[in-house]
């Protein structure tokens, strides 16, 4: 019997033997229509239950491993593209979000001005020489207020690869200017007793190269700890700039 | 009769069998490929290097990696994250930083290891100071005299620095007062990366974590 119903055994009986319960039916139908039914009365049954049950365990394996080494490379490359396009860029992004981290570290580290100046020029000592490896010109200058008590500390750190003059820094309408800071340096003032709401201001002017450029950054915050961070890139012909508040 | 029926059930399975191979076979040479795509050109390699690494910055194990020094940690999260058909090699450069505000002759001992050294620098700002003189494990690394107070001095002083303990030493003539601050960086590398290649370098700079400072470059070495 068995024997017989494989000298029958057609492709379109073979591959029906995967078609889903559901779908079976509904190609017998058809093919009742179609006038094939004789053909199919005598060789689908015998399939039904012999052909998957045996060899065709083969091919199902075949298409489950073909799923598996699909699925385990799609997760593989599922990794996100997050990074920019060249070297520079994606050490200008990370040290742009690292430079927010530093001050959240020293800060937990120890909150006083004397470990911010100390700890930020360290890093950027550290950073230059980074910066050097990679053929890239880093500077900049960090600015960072900190509360003792009820006043508040400013602290400017000056990595700008040359002498800051005449920063102005106002808090309320106390206003404070730092004459002169040489690169590579770092100072802080205070000012006394400033309200819990209070609105804070700087000013900086500096030559570019080609024009004086004027920074003014004002904001109005209850935070006590803020910092504004202005990072430079230069990279053969290639500037980046940024100057960001935390 | 039934070792034809057998021959014909071998033959079918035999059959089978060969499809199921064909399928594979097609699979990994047809398919596979176009779900893969493994960038292989240097930039997308740079990028895909970076993109494992802000993964790993995201879910923390880059910092934790970072702040215990822990390369083959960060090898094996690497081996995992970038394809298998990248020659890389993991390193860190790491950062040791002291400072301190002190008076008169002074000294104190920091630890290196000569093997790992990147640089060793001393910056010193006499606040008010005579006559400075400076030694690093005994040898002169700075002698000045005359008034130097409100001076800066950043002094180099790698060669002077040896593998275990070393000491610096102040002395000064009459009172001092000054600030120093020692910054020793050293580079660690899982293997020794290979030898007339062309080598890049793919880097992540960390400040440190939670309350410890410690800047930190992570490097990967990417080659082939």
């Amino acid at each position: 019997m068995g024997l017989k119903n494989h000298k029958k055994f057609s492709i379109w009986g073979y591959f029906q033997a995967f078609l889903l319960p559901g779908q079976k039916s509904y190609a017998i139908k058809n093919h009742k229509n179609s006038g094939n039914l004789r053909y199919f009365q005598s060789s689908l049954p015998h399939h039904k239950s012999h052909a998957i049950k045996k060899g065709q365990m083969f091919i199902v394996g075949a298409f489950v491993i073909c799923i598996l080494l699909a699925t385990a490379t799609v997760g593989k490359n599922a990794i996100k593209m997050y990074a920019p396009e060249d070297t520079t860029k994606n050490m200008f992004s990370n040290l742009l979000s690292e430079s927010k981290n530093t001050i959240n570290i020293i800060a937990k580290e120890n909150l006083t001005s004397k470990n911010m100046e100390n700890r930020l020029l360290e890093y950027m000592a550290f950073l230059s020489r980074v910066g050097k490896e990679h053929k890239i010109t880093l500077s900049g200058y960090f600015i960072v207020a900190m509360p003792t008590g009820n006043d508040l500390n400013v602290t400017l750190v000056n990595f700008n690869k040359k002498t800051m003059t005449g920063i102005k820094i106002c808090v309320n309408s106390s206003e404070k200017t730092i004459k002169s800071l040489t690169h590579n340096n770092a100072t802080t003032i205070t000012f006394t007793n400033v309200p819990d709401y209070l609105k804070f201001n700087y000013t900086y002017s500096e030559y570019n190269g080609t024009a004086t450029e004027t920074l003014t950054e004002e904001i109005n915050t209850t935070k006590r700890l803020f910092s504004y961070i202005k990072l430079r890139f230069l990279s053969g012909e290639d500037i980046k700039q940024s100057v960001s508040f935390n | 009769m039934k070792t034809r029926k057998c021959a014909k059930k071998g033959a079918m399975h035999t059959i089978e069998a060969f499809i199921a191979f064909m399928i594979v076979m097609s699979f990994l040479f047809f398919i596979m490929p176009a779900i893969t795509n493994i960038p292989n050109t240097t930039e997308s390699k740079i990028k895909y290097i970076h993109s494992a690494l802000i993964i790993l910055e995201k879910n923390g194990n880059l910092r934790e990696y970072a702040l215990s020094k822990n390369i083959i940690g960060l090898n094996e999260s690497m081996y995992e994250l970038v394809p298998l058909t990248y020659n890389f090699t993991v390193g860190m450069s790491y950062v040791n930083a002291s400072d301190k505000s002190t008076s008169g002759n002074y000294s104190f001992n920091y630890t290196a290891d000569a093997g790992k050294i990147d640089y060793v620098f001393l910056d010193v700002v006499f606040l008010s100071a005579a006559d400075p003189k400076i030694y690093v494990n005994e040898g002169s690394v700075l002698s000045q005299s005359g008034d130097v107070s409100g001076n800066r001095e950043t002094i180099d002083i790698t060669s002077s620095t040896i593998t275990g303990e070393n000491t610096i030493q102040f002395n000064f003539t009459g009172t001092a007062t000054f600030d120093y601050r020692l910054l020793v960086s050293q580079t660690e590398t899982l293997e020794d990366i290979p030898d007339g290649k062309d080598i890049l370098i793919v880097n992540y700079v960390l400040s440190g974590a939670n309350s410890t400072f410690r800047p930190t470059e992570v490097r990967i070495y990417l080659w082939g």
